[in-house]
């Protein structure tokens, strides 16, 4: 591997993402792997993810422009977002999950 | 500070044979705090306890007959499988009894062959008596389906919640009994048969009356509410918005018997409206706009110099017309005269106008009370609702203009008023609603960290990718009831060929017979599904389609943190101490019965998701550092419940400290009981969203080519009539079948009791009520037996003759017609009254998917 590449390998953050409630449904899997520049937020990676899956996505996830919705749940290796920076979370070596919580009365 | 309630187990003179056991009883949703006598281990009575707050020593019969349904004979007590493929309400399950090894590996292997598919399980969570419905819906989502019901009935609920929260702040209403003087219910009967807290109301209701509250019952059956009641109004069913637009007509129109100054500052009354229907907005905030009288100056709603919005008049923002939209309102309930909707309602036009006018006088418009040294608005008038206006084709609007009454005299969340349920709380933490776009009340108040579906703004429509087209509904909370329907021909909906739910796991109360409607339709779902597994009390309707039938443990079995929703989600409104009580077990479940959370544990790790089963349950029991759940791990109920108790109250405050004592209480402040004042937000009269998300649906139906109705998707109701009142202006039917509740069987697990089905036969509680004068007319005396023909079903009835049910009405009380060989003493008696209910998209409503519940029928003999 020449030194290009492991620069560039480094630069890369490759996220595993486990999803719950809805949200396999609509991504068609409960587990993913999906690759960042090293640096991304939860952030980041929703965006990417909206991105990737459409409206179905987003509409689920997101209430407005940076905000969740109320029954979203989002851990950065194994820790509440809502207990580091929220959607500026960094993501890291550990595992997001992105959780859709049931609702009372849903369904 | 906390007061230990005086709920010491005590000892009786006969020994440690005989002990008094504290626990919460689970005969129904609403928990009341018992204490229970074991005799050699034997449960010989129960009776409530007189500390607790929730019921303050009283109970229900329901709640006395606990013991017969313990010891009843026909209680599953061990794994069964069907050995008999074919399924139908009159198949023989062929049971055959098994060991929990097979019938848990049975499961597994059925989850496992889904495992990649996850929506292809269902789960119907709703075991609303305890902890399991949250294990059910945290099993459901962390398996990763979206096929999670937390919920029961084809109607109850599905409009007043997302109302309350968008509109109050809370998870449902009840009227404040301590201060109104003028109570209106509106098909229910708050604190007389029914509803959340049901004990505690019948207690504040009594005395309510007592103290000289006028109580006026809106209702075509003349039942238990109406018995108590200064005045029965009987009305045609499907038409209480006709009336309740009539009653603000003559409160904005012919008096002024409205609250002008809180319109002005707590509801979105003076938000200009333009030519669109939509919001004029500030073209840089984007922030709605109102003109403010007192410079004369158009502002954003949250301007800080507003002093006087208008909400009458005309006026131009940025050289476009607006009005505010109380103007709107006002002239919008015009055409609603009474003498108009004496026509559709059959309520005299003099009375609608005298209602309505003793309703705005007993307001008390303008007044204060203080209380605990704190001034607060007094509106002692308030009109409450539930399911009776829900269980309609358009329920979202017979309902709404009931809210609107309370809300145009200022009487929400104010002593005397209209109070929402559980909004807010100090204890154990501090939880309460809030405001959010526009200024308006967006995020309700819950105490369990569980979120419920939001009515306003809604969620986004969308392609449907669940099997219920819950998309389709972005204003809707609940959405199983369209099961039946979608059923029938998915791809009509765009759902996607080869994701059809295949494995359905439920709690042990009856969705089949209670949670939809024809009952051929349900068959057919129940059917279409490869394998299901639930937990069962006894072989109910529901039951005989199961693959394998898991044992269920008794309340009296059973710890459960979380025992009902009287305490948490619909406890007593107004001056009232929060309070908490556990479920402990009385006696060990038999042998063969586990605890349903443990089985689940089991199931989820050898499906290879417990650690995402725990991340939800500790999320939502508020689980954290040392209490929360750890991969790897089982635990017992007991430790469960006792980190719960540690996390909530405090490790001094553990299982032990529960089991001996029964409960805490822990006082609220005025601001807590009467939160209305202190909202910061507004709340709505004019529902602008219902017009952009209408839209925005239009788009998906119109890309999916269905037909759909959109008349519902409007800012200001109107009554829209139910497909009976069409089948009997056209004579093709003559009658119209209403569901009411009676105490004695409401709520869950009452009919196979034979203590509740001796009530039932000495009240005639099993027999169709059929109004005298009409019976005779048609040759039909008290005590016939007729056949009762819907457009679906048909079915023999025993007919009771009264002159308590309006002339156009059949009464059908309570859910009857078993046909179970499980329920022996239950079967055969009465009427499936949902199963009488055509289940199509004419009959769903497409605010809240609530299904049509006054039903076109014939009798005859």
């Amino acid at each position: 591997m020449t030194e290009q590449a492991v620069a560039a390998e480094a630069d890369v953050l490759a996220v595993d993402v486990r999803f719950m409630g809805d949200l396999p449904a609509v991504v068609g899997r409960r587990k993913l792997q999906v690759e960042l520049p090293a640096g991304c937020t939860v952030g980041d990676l929703l965006a990417s993810l909206s991105e990737r899956y459409g409206e179905a996505f987003s509409s689920r996830v997101f209430a407005g422009p940076g905000e969740l919705h109320h029954y979203m749940l989002v851990f950065v290796g194994g820790e509440n977002i809502v207990d580091q920076d929220r959607l500026a979370t960094k993501l890291g070596d550990g595992e997001v999950e992105v959780i859709m919580l049931p609702m009372f009365g849903g369904g | 500070m906390d007061t230990i309630l005086e709920t010491n187990p005590e000892t009786t003179a006969d020994g440690p044979a005989s002990e008094w056991v504290m626990t919460s009883c689970g005969m129904c949703y609403v928990g009341c705090g018992v204490r229970v006598l074991v005799e050699d281990g034997v449960v010989t009575k129960v009776e409530g306890d007189p500390d607790n707050p929730q019921n303050r020593g009283r109970m229900c019969a329901k709640g006395k007959a606990a013991v017969m349904n313990l010891y009843n004979p026909n209680r599953v007590t061990t794994p069964l499988k069907r050995t008999n493929p074919k399924k139908g309400f009159d198949e023989d399950p062929g049971w055959e009894e098994i060991s929990w090894d097979e019938a848990i590996d049975t499961i597994v292997a059925n989850l496992d062959r889904i495992r990649d598919k996850p929506s292809k399980l269902w789960i119907q969570a709703w075991e609303v008596v305890g902890d399991n419905q949250f294990w059910f819906s945290s099993f459901g989502s962390a398996f990763g389906t979206p096929h999670v019901i937390i919920a029961s009935s084809a109607t109850c609920g599905k409009v007043v919640h997302p109302v309350e929260f968008f509109s109050g702040g809370g998870f449902h209403q009840q009227a404040d009994l301590h201060y109104a003087n003028y109570c209106m219910l509106v098909g229910t009967q708050l604190g007389i048969a029914s509803r959340g807290s049901f004990t505690h109301l019948a207690l504040d209701m009594a005395e309510a009356k007592a103290r000289g509250m006028k109580l006026v019952v809106v209702d075509p059956v003349g039942g238990y509410a109406a018995s108590k009641a200064d005045e029965w109004i009987p009305i045609r069913p499907g038409t209480d918005a006709a009336m309740a637009l009539s009653m603000l007509h003559v409160l904005l129109n012919e008096t002024d018997l409205h609250d002008v100054e809180y319109l002005k500052h707590m509801t979105n009354a003076p938000y200009l409206i333009g030519e669109d229907g939509l919001y004029l907005r500030d073209l840089e905030s984007n922030e709605p706009l109102v003109f403010d009288a007192a410079d004369g100056a158009v502002k954003t709603h949250d301007d800080p110099s507003l002093k006087d919005p208008a909400i009458t008049g005309s006026y131009e923002a940025d050289a476009r017309a607006g009005q505010p939209s109380f103007e709107l309102l006002r002239k919008h309930v015009a055409k609603y005269t009474p003498e108009e909707t004496e026509k559709i309602t059959t309520i005299p036009a003099a009375t609608v106008r005298r209602m309505a006018r003793e309703f705005g006088e007993a307001a008390c418009i303008g007044e204060t009370i203080t209380i605990d040294g704190v001034e607060l608005p007094y509106r002692p008038a308030c009109i409450d609702w539930a399911r009776g206006s829900q269980g309609h084709k358009h329920g979202f609007h017979q309902c709404w203009p009931l809210k609107l009454i309370n809300m145009v005299v200022g009487a929400v969340n104010v002593p005397g008023g209209i109070m929402s349920t559980g909004a807010t709380g100090e204890n154990p933490y501090h939880w309460g609603p809030d405001g959010g776009r526009d200024g308006m009340l967006e995020h309700g108040g819950m105490v369990i960290p569980m979120p419920h579906p939001k009515a306003f703004p809604g969620h986004t429509p969308s392609a449907p990718v669940r099997r219920d087209i819950g998309e389709l509904f972005p204003l809707a909370s609940h959405f199983h009831t369209l099961m039946p329907i979608t059923i029938e021909d998915p791809d009509s909906f765009g759902l996607a060929n080869g994701e059809e739910i295949e494995v359905l796991l439920h709690a042990p109360v009856n969705s089949s017979f209670g949670s939809f409607g024809d009952i051929k339709k349900v068959a057919q779902l129940y059917r279409s599904l490869k394998f299901i597994f639930g937990f069962a009390v006894e072989v109910n309707e529901t039951t005989l389609f199961d693959d394998i039938v898991l044992p269920f443990p008794s309340y009296l079995e059973r710890f459960d943190f979380i025992p009902g929703i009287g305490a948490n989600l619909i406890p007593p409104c107004g001056q009232h101490d929060f309070h908490w009580h556990v479920r402990q077990p009385v006696v060990a479940p038999p042998p063969g019965v586990r605890h349903p959370q443990e089985v689940i544990q089991e199931i989820a790790e050898r499906t290879d998701f417990l650690g995402d089963l725990y991340r939800l349950v500790n999320h939502l029991y508020g689980l954290k550092g040392n209490n929360a759940l750890q991969p790897g791990q089982r635990y017992p109920i007991a430790d469960i419940v006792d980190r719960t108790a540690c996390a909530w109250f405090g490790e001094t405050h553990d299982l032990n400290w529960f089991k001996k004592r029964g409960g805490i209480t822990l006082p609220r402040g005025i601001k807590e009981c009467y939160h209305g004042p202190f909202l910061e937000a507004r709340i709505p009269i004019y529902l602008e969203h219902f017009l952009w998300q209408g839209d925005a649906l239009k788009k998906v139906v119109d890309e999916l080519g269905l037909d759909w109705d959109m008349s519902d998707y409007k800012p200001l109701s109107d009554w829209m009539p139910c497909q009976s009142y069409h089948a009997i202006q056209e004579g093709d039917y003559d009658l119209i079948a209403v569901h009411f509740k009676l105490a004695y069987v409401y709520g869950s697990y009452g009919n196979e009791n034979p203590w509740v089905d001796e009530i039932c036969e000495h009240t005639d509680a099993y027999s169709i009520l059929l109004n005298e004068a009409v019976g005779i007319g048609k040759g039909i005396r008290d005590g016939d037996e007729v056949w009762l023909e819907s457009p679906v079903e048909k079915v023999r009835a025993k007919v009771k003759l009264t002159q308590c049910v309006h002339p156009e009405v059949v009464g059908i009380g309570g859910h009857f017609g078993h046909v179970s060989p499980g329920m022996p003493i239950a079967r055969g008696k009465g009427v499936n009254f949902n199963a009488l209910l055509p289940t199509d998209l004419d009959h769903i409503d497409k605010i809240s998917t609530a299904l049509d519940h006054c039903v076109q029928v014939k009798v005859y003999k």
